[in-house]
């Protein structure tokens, strides 16, 4: 049964990884860019879809889902042939992998947060909380790093929508000042990960919502 | 059944673990990692979680990292214990929703409060005072939905009420007021009285007796 999609988005968010899995698995869906900087994301007409005034949003027939995590699991049970993870053969490698996503959500993201915007983090000075966020994203690159090492994804020879959720969360904090030249497994899996198909129709879809949001400034 | 060993730390996030573990009525072993002298980061525990976290589970030798994670795994695994309302469907997804909710926002936004040293190498005020100014609104939307239903899903008690009860207690153990907040306080003492939460504690009181042996 297909579904009327409609994901609500925002510039160099982490709805990134959301429309690259629209995407892979084929998705039709519609989309609408927030901006916000111009607090779209806390206007009335967005809060009335979601009271937390977060992205992404996704609308299910009508109905919202929230949480990256959520919505990527939520793809994968309807599309499960279009590979966003690995198959699994146990319910304890389908939690890690549930795990990875926990990671992701509660660990990388709010870590590069801390570097990229670490005013979401302190009513005063930024520079410690930048330096904090460094730290942390220091710790789990690291972990990255290594396991990159001897494979070229995440989970070994084939790409998942985690490669995508990692890739967003070290862009962001590079964007944010953190410096990843010292990686190079990441960098050789960062050209990769920009080279996939899924992701590169996601940015031209994000751009092509950011120029029609523009066309109405205009 | 498979052998089941519980890494966790008393009054960590771990409590949570250990109630759906207790709730569903598994048979485990529990040992203590010691986050104060900063038993996380020595080269045992991080052979067994190399991410340095609690809880960690560790099923017939293969580790499960991440409370959430391991939540719903036992979930699946005792399927008619009740630890979750749904296990199909929209409304399982909205069900993990709230689970990444409470692990991704409400977590770390309570370290904050508690913990700011973990989000700062500076002054620790600044950043609880941003925790609290984070925590304000949902808060208030908690106490209102707890104000007109019991539990955190409505009619039945599951394990977001433990999750969000001991996220409550760590706000407050930063200093984050909650006694205007009927419905929160209302819900912490019913989730506290549920025996899950009862045997909980137990099982940190023995491990911590056990360790001081
Ligand atoms: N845990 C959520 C986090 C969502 C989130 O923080 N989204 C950001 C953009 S990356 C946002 O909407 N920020 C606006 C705000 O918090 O007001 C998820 O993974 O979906
Ligand atoms: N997202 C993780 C967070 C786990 C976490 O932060 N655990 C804390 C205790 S509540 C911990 O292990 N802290 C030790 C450290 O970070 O060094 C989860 O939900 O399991």
């Amino acid at each position: 049964m297909t579904h009327h999609l409609k994901l609500f988005h925002a510039y160099t968010a982490c709805t990134r990884v959301t429309l690259t899995a629209l995407e892979h698995v084929g998705a039709v869906y519609d989309d609408e860019l927030l901006d916000m900087a111009r607090g779209e994301h806390r206007a009335p007409e967005f809060l009335a879809v979601n009271s937390q005034g977060k992205v992404p949003s996704l609308l299910v027939d009508g109905a919202l889902l929230t949480e990256n995590g959520a919505i990527l699991r939520w793809l994968d049970s309807e599309y499960p042939k279009a590979g966003l993870f690995p198959r699994t053969v146990s319910d304890i490698e389908y939690a890690r992998q549930t795990g990875d996503l926990f990671w992701l959500s509660s660990g990388w993201h709010p870590y590069a947060r801390a570097v990229k915007v670490p005013s979401l983090w302190t009513t005063g000075d930024i520079a410690p909380v930048r330096e904090r966020g460094t730290q942390l994203v220091t710790g789990v690159v690291r972990q990255l790093e290594q396991r990159l090492a001897g494979q070229d994804w995440w989970y070994g020879s084939d790409w998942s929508i985690i490669d995508t959720y990692l890739w967003w969360a070290c862009v962001n904090a590079e964007i944010g000042g953190f410096d990843l030249s010292a990686f190079g497994g990441i960098a050789d899996w960062r050209a990769r990960n920009e080279a996939h198909p899924s992701l590169v129709r996601a940015l031209a879809r994000e751009q092509a919502a950011l120029q029609r949001k523009r066309s109405e400034y205009a | 059944m498979a052998e089941l060993r519980l890494y966790h730390q008393p009054g960590g996030c771990s409590r949570v673990t250990l109630a759906a573990l207790e709730h569903v009525g598994a048979a485990y072993e529990d040992r203590l990692v010691d986050l104060a002298s900063g038993e996380q980061h020595s080269a045992e525990f991080l052979a067994i979680n190399p991410r340095g976290k609690i809880p960690a589970l560790v099923v017939d030798g293969e580790l499960i990292a991440e409370n959430a994670a391991i939540l719903l795994w036992i979930h699946h695994r005792w399927p008619d214990a009740g630890l979750l309302p749904a296990s199909s469907g929209l409304d399982a997804t909205r069900q993990l929703a709230d689970l990444f909710w409470l692990s991704s926002f409400w977590h770390p936004t309570v370290r904050a409060i508690r913990m700011p040293i973990r989000w700062t190498t500076g002054a620790p005020e600044p950043v609880q005072e941003r925790g609290s100014l984070l925590l304000a609104e949902p808060l208030a939307r908690m106490d209102r939905l707890l104000c007109g239903q019991t539990w955190w899903f409505g009619e039945s008690w599951s394990i977001c009420d433990v999750y969000f009860c001991w996220i409550c207690g760590i706000a407050e153990g930063g200093g984050y007021p909650l006694e205007g907040m009927k419905g929160i306080v209302l819900h912490r003492q019913r989730t506290m009285a549920h025996p899950a939460f009862r045997q909980a504690i137990l099982r940190e009181q023995a491990a911590l007796a056990r360790g001081q042996e």
